[in-house]
């Protein structure tokens, strides 16, 4: 071999490497070190010398079916949350086709469930969830998607609870300005993961994180 | 000489890096900030809530609407490929009479389909001709 054709011969060899290196990786990236639990996220309170972990506070929603949903209804489950409307034409799109690959993946498991949460609540009501839910074909026993509230009021639940950003702002789509946080939440309403649902790969971790809570207490 | 398939090998994979790469027009540009939230990166839609663009008949056979629904947004049942959709898609009241030309273009020549252009005299009337909407915007 002459020289350039050595030189492109390891350029290619180093580039075949490096593919088939990346591709081989199987250990999937996380999103939490894999050698500990899952954190339990959100500001803990003191409360007569006992440290209380942050939880979602009881709630009481009307879904898609019109049934009332409550922190009772995912008693012994864990679910993933998140806020959008229905209209939203930026980045709830991208969070239901991602939702939707959460759906699919648990659809058997009764220990998951998804609360998506309308901020939308006046245009949005159980019977537009209804052909929102339909049109993705999702079951409401797996998804239900909520409203029955002021839009104020989700807002500050949304904040307060969830830690996701939720509020007015005239510059944005329907004056809603939101963030595409899908939320894990444990059987004890502790939340465990925080994910970009706009995001495949991150997605990818959540459902990868569902499946270790699952196995590990959850 | 054993390297040449190897190099041929590693020819093929940097062509194929290169394609994925894909394409920068101007159109894809505008697709992919205006409407592939909705309609996929590939046009694939998404179930029954949001149509598909890829091999969609509704591109080839209403040539002339496809202006007006991309301004004005379309809110009745729509049948594509013969399934019947029914939510609402948003305007787009920010995008020029060039820009939506060039996006038509793109939406009817790319993902495989192959139905042609359309003349921006064409799009220039038919946006003139659209029916104002209350829909419009958001
Ligand atoms: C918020 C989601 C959303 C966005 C963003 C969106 N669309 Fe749509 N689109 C829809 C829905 C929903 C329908 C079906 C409307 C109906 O049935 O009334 C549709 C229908 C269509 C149709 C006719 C049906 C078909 O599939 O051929 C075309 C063409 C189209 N959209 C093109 C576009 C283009 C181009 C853009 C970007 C400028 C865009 N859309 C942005 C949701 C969206």
């Amino acid at each position: 071999m002459n020289n350039f054709t050595e030189k492109i011969f390891l350029l290619v060899v180093s580039l075949l490497l490096a593919f088939a290196g990346a591709s081989c990786n199987s250990q999937p990236p996380q999103k939490y070190d894999p050698n500990k639990p899952l954190p339990v996220i959100g500001p803990s309170k003191r409360v007569d010398g006992k440290v209380l972990t942050h939880q979602i506070e009881p709630f009481s929603f009307v879904d898609q079916d019109s049934n009332i949903v409550t922190e009772k209804s995912f008693e012994g489950k864990l679910f993933v949350a998140d806020f959008f409307f229905s209209t939203c034409p930026d980045i709830c799109p991208k969070m239901s086709q991602q939702m939707v690959r959460v759906h699919d993946e648990f659809l058997k498991d009764e220990r998951v469930a998804i609360l998506s949460h309308s901020l939308d609540p006046a245009y949005d009501t159980p019977k537009v969830l209804k052909e929102y839910a339909t049109a993705l074909g999702v079951e409401t026993q797996k998804w239900h998607m909520v409203t029955g509230y002021e839009r104020s009021e989700i807002n500050k639940f949304g904040q307060s609870n969830y830690l996701v950003t939720a509020m007015e702002d005239s510059n944005a789509p329907k004056g809603i300005l939101h963030g595409g946080n899908f939320v894990l939440v444990d059987k004890n309403r502790n939340i465990r993961g925080m994910y970009d649902g706009t995001i495949a790969e991150e997605v990818d971790m959540l459902i990868h994180d569902i499946k270790r809570l699952l196995n590990e207490e959850y | 000489m054993f390297a040449w398939p190897i190099l041929l090998a590693g020819l093929i994979f940097l062509i194929y890096q290169f394609g994925a790469k894909g394409d920068n027009s101007a159109g894809a540009k505008i697709y992919k900030s205006h409407c592939a939230n909705c309609h996929g990166d590939s046009g694939e839609g998404l179930r029954s809530l949001y149509p598909p663009l890829a091999g969609a008949d509704y591109l080839k056979d209403h040539e002339a609407d496809l202006a007006c629904i991309i301004r004005n947004g379309v809110d009745v049942d729509l049948i594509i490929n013969g399934k019947t959709y029914n939510q609402p898609m948003p305007g787009n009241q920010l995008l020029s009479d060039q820009e939506i030309a060039i996006l038509i273009d793109h939406i009817r020549n790319s993902w495989g389909n192959d139905y042609g252009n359309v003349p921006f005299s064409k799009v220039k009337n038919a946006l003139d001709l659209c029916a104002p909407t209350s829909k419009s915007g958001k």
